[in-house]
């Protein structure tokens, strides 16, 4: 049978003039301006990605206003945020208080201009012990996964952990460890943390097994390159592209819980601000039609997880090569219509 | 019979899971600070009644001993112990309020399924309409909103506002009879019953939090339809489907069956977490549900109720797996093998 | 031979363009002015390797080029129809139903979730308007017509217990139910063991001239042509560089790459080593706009490099595009 197929020969001698772009990609320069070299164009690509799709733009832009309302709210905010003026209580929005006051007179708007202060902390420390601890188990296990022997059980033995901490009821298994922890910052993240392991645990996981079992990875292994090596090297940079979206995506995620938990009282003490415990404490008088205590800050929180989780799909399309070339396709598409 | 020697095997794994399931939960309940005995009697009790008090419940053995009771309780008695909140068996308690939040969740789900199934078709076959770009921010949105804040709205809205439903305090109007209990669904039992009163009260108390776990839930289920779907319409089999000239409407169909095992899973998924998660609407709305009962007794450390929950919780979510893996068995041949 | 007239053919095509816009600035043509008239009843046969727009031929005549290809210009008819007026709906009917496509590795095409049975029922339901049972009736003696074994117990399979013999077999039952007039078969027996292709062949070429239907029958495998073609089609760089009928193309192969391509077989090495060379760059001053052929051809002069061949065809109906075509 005739298998004719010199692709290399046909495609220069249909196309001969075709270059490719992405060539470069795979090639790691070693030197110092090399590497700013490559950030640039990286971050040139991001200018460009954000302006074809513009609400990944608003997504980054919710994200950079939370993180600067949480770091420069004493100068943001007009009034101290624990500070409160009985005399004032239940005022609806107005000029002297943009949104308003709750029922012990505190001023909304200030207290939802320094919420992010506790909420990013505990939601951005708690989930990035979470993806640290996670995704090195993770990885360890996935990599030894179907090696046999002992390796293989102490997978199994992790991974049944994992069902069994996964089985738990989310909201319960949160207050309990705060209960036991005390009520404070750092059990809250605990908290936090312990929960999202087996998330991250999953993902990389199975993101390994499936490198793994790629040839490239086959090679190096029968090269002789350490295991260590390998997993630093060639399996976690390949794995990191569905952990790195599912990191903004629970940041928020995490701020929901945070709140859910203040909600109910298991979480950040009143009357630090918070946007879940201010909900908590405008409860009752929405019912009778105050409504500004517990809406705007719900809108807050709503719109920084909204933030979050735009920024996360925004990674999942850059870091997938084949999307990502499917966008700059299009963005070209669009630059050769306007010009 | 290869369904029966399937399942078998699967019930083989479901002793030790739960038990390792309630081990973790003893022990982490354990570990909650706070004095039963002292809880139960007040500050004003002199220590001999205290220690009489925790000699009755057991607590001054050690808590692997303690442990073997209560796993010896549950299996030989069925006997999950007393909260000292209601000062009912926690299994009286959990019979009452499982009900209300099962309905609670089914019905919220199946709402989501109405919302977020047909949206999502409607955007992976549309690819690039304005229902596809409604449907992306509803799904972002719906993850993205506060359940709890969300349910305070729509009271805000449909009751102060409109006053077009009951007031947000428990299932029933007060005034009601309720029906009695064969199943512990308001609305089934009074369906059985006759009893239209309740059943409109019930019906009416329903609304906004089914209203509000739907339209969350709605979010996810969509996503994970529309991008099924549009990976399935992307198929090659659809891509076959569509060269042989079959109409659309037969290759969507295709589409939408092969998309099922997803939907399935992301239902079961939801339905797993909303057993512990829809605890936050059901405060807002004083469900009196199962979930309520057990942050309950996590704050005041009364054990046997988070205990009882937490395994009610394990065995549902485990019996929901199966039925999830029977569902794919009945959908995919390729599975049946 | 006589020339099939016009009101014999069944497709004509027309300096057909087709490119794949993936870089903006340099989109790869994959069919170049290409042009094709099939007769009814009549089977040809297209050979090429890959990347040689086979496969884009094929999808443009279903009028199904996957994104982001388009149709730059030209024109295909079928039966006198311009396919590029024809609306959706009009399209729907034509496909499965008078141009249907047999396609390789048919595993992954079909439908997991539904019976291989009611896949061939399908199609014969919704072209032919016909009940459920009539269209089962129909795919069941269509399943015997194929020969495929246990007719009745394979109805009810799913796409994952079939082999690929037999999942090539369904396919074709697919492709044949609702008696088209035009089939392409795109590289269907790819993948084959030997003995199953020739059955596979033989099969189809029967079912084909039995409903008196034409085929274009697109192959990489330029022997399998010699059994089966009235015609034998040579596709290089999105256009036809060689056209004639079976036999005076095995007898005397004209264009270079025809006999680089017959070439392979043969057990002369020194005949193999003469014809095929590694692909060479343009001389300096070439216009760009020569033949697509010459980087790898042997015979190729100043000429070729500067001046794009046009497809001459010579007495007894062979067509050839070359400068230099080879003399036997």
């Amino acid at each position: 049978m005739t298998h004719i197929s010199d692709d290399d020969a046909d495609a220069r001698a249909t196309n001969p003039d075709a270059s490719d772009p992405d060539a470069h990609v795979g090639r790691r320069p070693s030197t110092i301006g090399g590497r700013a070299q490559v950030f640039l164009q990286g971050f040139r690509f991001l200018l460009a990605v954000l302006r074809a799709r513009p609400m990944f733009a608003v997504g980054y832009g919710i994200v950079v206003s939370v993180i600067v309302m949480a770091i420069f709210a004493p100068l943001i905010a007009p009034y101290p945020p624990e500070t409160a003026n009985p005399t004032d209580f239940l005022q609806p929005p107005s000029w002297r208080h943009l949104l308003g006051t709750d029922a012990t007179g505190m001023d909304i708007f200030s207290r939802i201009i320094y919420a992010p202060r506790i909420d990013l902390t505990i939601a951005i420390a708690g989930t990035a012990i979470s993806a640290v601890v996670g995704s090195l188990i993770g990885a360890t296990v996935g990599y030894y996964q179907e090696v046999g022997g002992a390796p293989s059980f102490f997978s199994g033995v992790v991974m049944r952990s994992a069902d069994v901490l996964q089985a738990f009821p989310v909201f319960v298994f949160a207050i309990a460890l705060v209960a036991i922890f005390g009520q404070s910052l750092q059990s809250i993240i605990a908290a936090i943390a312990f929960l999202n392991i087996p998330i991250y645990l999953r993902l990389m996981r199975s993101q390994v097994m499936s490198i793994r079992r790629m040839r490239f990875v086959e090679a190096s292994y029968v090269a002789g390159t350490p295991d260590r090596f390998i997993i630093l090297r060639h399996v976690i940079p390949n794995s990191m592209a569905p952990v790195l979206a599912q990191l903004s995506v629970n940041i928020g995620w995490s701020v929901l819980l945070t709140a859910g938990l203040s909600f109910v009282g298991a979480g950040v003490v009143a009357p630090t601000p918070e946007w879940g415990s201010m909900i908590a404490m405008g409860f009752q008088n929405i019912i009778t039609g105050q409504w500004w205590p517990s809406v705007f800050p719900g809108i807050a929180l709503a719109v920084t997880v909204f933030g979050f989780a735009l920024v996360g799909a925004s990674v999942e399309v850059l870091a997938d090569p084949a999307r990502r070339r499917a966008l700059s396709g299009n963005m070209r598409q669009h630059r050769a219509k306007e010009s | 019979m290869r369904i029966m020697r399937y399942i078998g095997k699967r019930m083989i794994f479901i002793g030790p899971q739960l038990l390792g399931i309630i081990l973790v939960s003893f022990f982490l309940v354990k570990l909650i600070p706070g004095d039963p005995a002292v809880m139960m009697l007040g500050p004003m009790a002199s220590e001999s009644t205290l220690e009489e008090l925790r000699a009755d419940m057991g607590l001054n053995l050690s808590v692997p001993q303690q442990f073997l009771i209560y796993i010896e309780n549950l299996v030989l008695h069925g006997d999950l112990g007393r909260s000292w909140q209601t000062t009912r068996p926690v299994t009286e308690d959990l019979f009452l309020r499982m009900p209300a939040t099962l309905e609670l969740i089914t019905l919220g789900l199946i709402l989501g399924l109405l919302i977020g199934v047909p949206l999502g078709v409607g955007a992976a076959y549309l690819k690039r309409g304005i229902l596809a770009k409604f449907s992306d921010y509803y799904g972002l949105l719906a993850g993205a909103l506060p359940d709890f804040w969300l349910a305070l709205v729509l009271i805000f809205f449909f009751y102060t506002i409109l006053g077009w439903v009951p007031p947000p305090l428990g299932r029933l109007d007060f005034f009601t009879i309720p029906p009695p209990t064969i199943t512990g669904a308001l609305l089934i039992d009074s369906l059985l019953d006759g009893n239209w009163q309740a059943l409109s009260s019930a019906a009416g108390h329903l609304i906004l939090p089914v209203l509000t776990l739907g339209l969350i839930s709605g979010g996810p289920i969509l996503k994970m339809t529309q991008s099924t779907m549009d990976r399935m319409l992307e198929s090659d089999y659809s891509r076959y489907e569509e060269m042989c000239g079959l109409p659309k409407a037969i290759i969507i169909r295709h589409a939408l069956r092969n998309s099922l095992p997803s939907v399935v899973t992301i239902v079961s998924v939801l339905y797993g977490f909303l057993i512990g998660g829809a605890v936050l609407v059901e405060i807002v709305f004083s469900w009196g549900g199962a979930g309520q009962y057990a942050v309950q007794g996590v704050l005041n450390a009364d054990i046997n109720p988070v205990l009882g929950f937490v395994f009610f919780s394990a065995v549902l979510s485990l019996i929901i797996y199966l039925i999830v893996d029977l569902i794919y068995f009945a959908i995919d041949p390729r599975v049946r093998g | 031979m006589v020339e099939n007239s016009e009101a014999g053919t069944i497709l004509n095509i027309e300096k057909l363009n087709v490119s794949y816009p993936i870089y903006e600035a340099d989109p790869v043509h994959a069919l170049r002015g290409l042009d094709l008239k099939i007769s009814k009843g009549e089977i040809i046969g297209l050979v090429g390797e890959s990347g040689s727009g086979k496969t884009t031929l094929a999808r443009s005549i279903m009028q199904l080029i996957s994104q982001p290809g388009r149709v730059d210009s030209g024109r295909i008819e079928y039966d006198g129809q311009d396919l590029a007026t024809l609306n959706e709906k009009e399209l729907r009917t034509l496909r499965g139903n008078d141009i249907a496509m047999v396609i390789p590795n048919p595993r992954t095409e079909l439908n997991p979730l539904v019976t291989v049975g009611m896949q061939i029922a399908n199609v014969a339901r919704y072209h032919l308007s016909l009940p459920r049972k009539e269209a089962k009736a129909m795919a069941l003696a269509m399943l015997e017509a194929v020969q495929i074994p246990d007719p009745l117990r394979r109805f009810k399979a799913y796409p994952h217990e079939l082999s690929g013999g037999m999942a090539q077999r369904v396919v074709m039952a697919i492709a044949l139910i609702c008696s088209p007039r035009f089939i392409i078969s795109d590289d269907a027996t790819s993948g084959l063991d030997v003995t199953v292709q020739t059955q596979v062949l033989e099969l189809l070429q029967d079912l084909v001239q039995q409903q008196g239907a034409s085929m274009l029958f697109i192959t990489r495998d330029i022997g399998i042509t010699a059994h089966y073609c009235h015609k034998v089609a040579i596709i290089f760089a999105g256009e036809i560089v060689e056209l004639a009928e079976t036999k005076n193309f095995f007898n005397n192969p004209q264009h270079p790459y025809s006999v680089m391509l017959l070439s392979a077989f043969s057990h002369n090495p020194k005949l193999r080593g003469m014809w095929s060379k590694a692909a060479e760059a343009p001389p300096e001053g070439a216009s760009g706009e020569g033949c697509y052929f010459a980087p790898r051809c042997v015979r190729a002069s100043d000429k070729c490099w500067a001046e794009h061949p046009l497809l001459r065809t010579s007495g007894e109906a062979h067509g050839v595009r070359c400068h230099h075509p080879v003399e036997r």
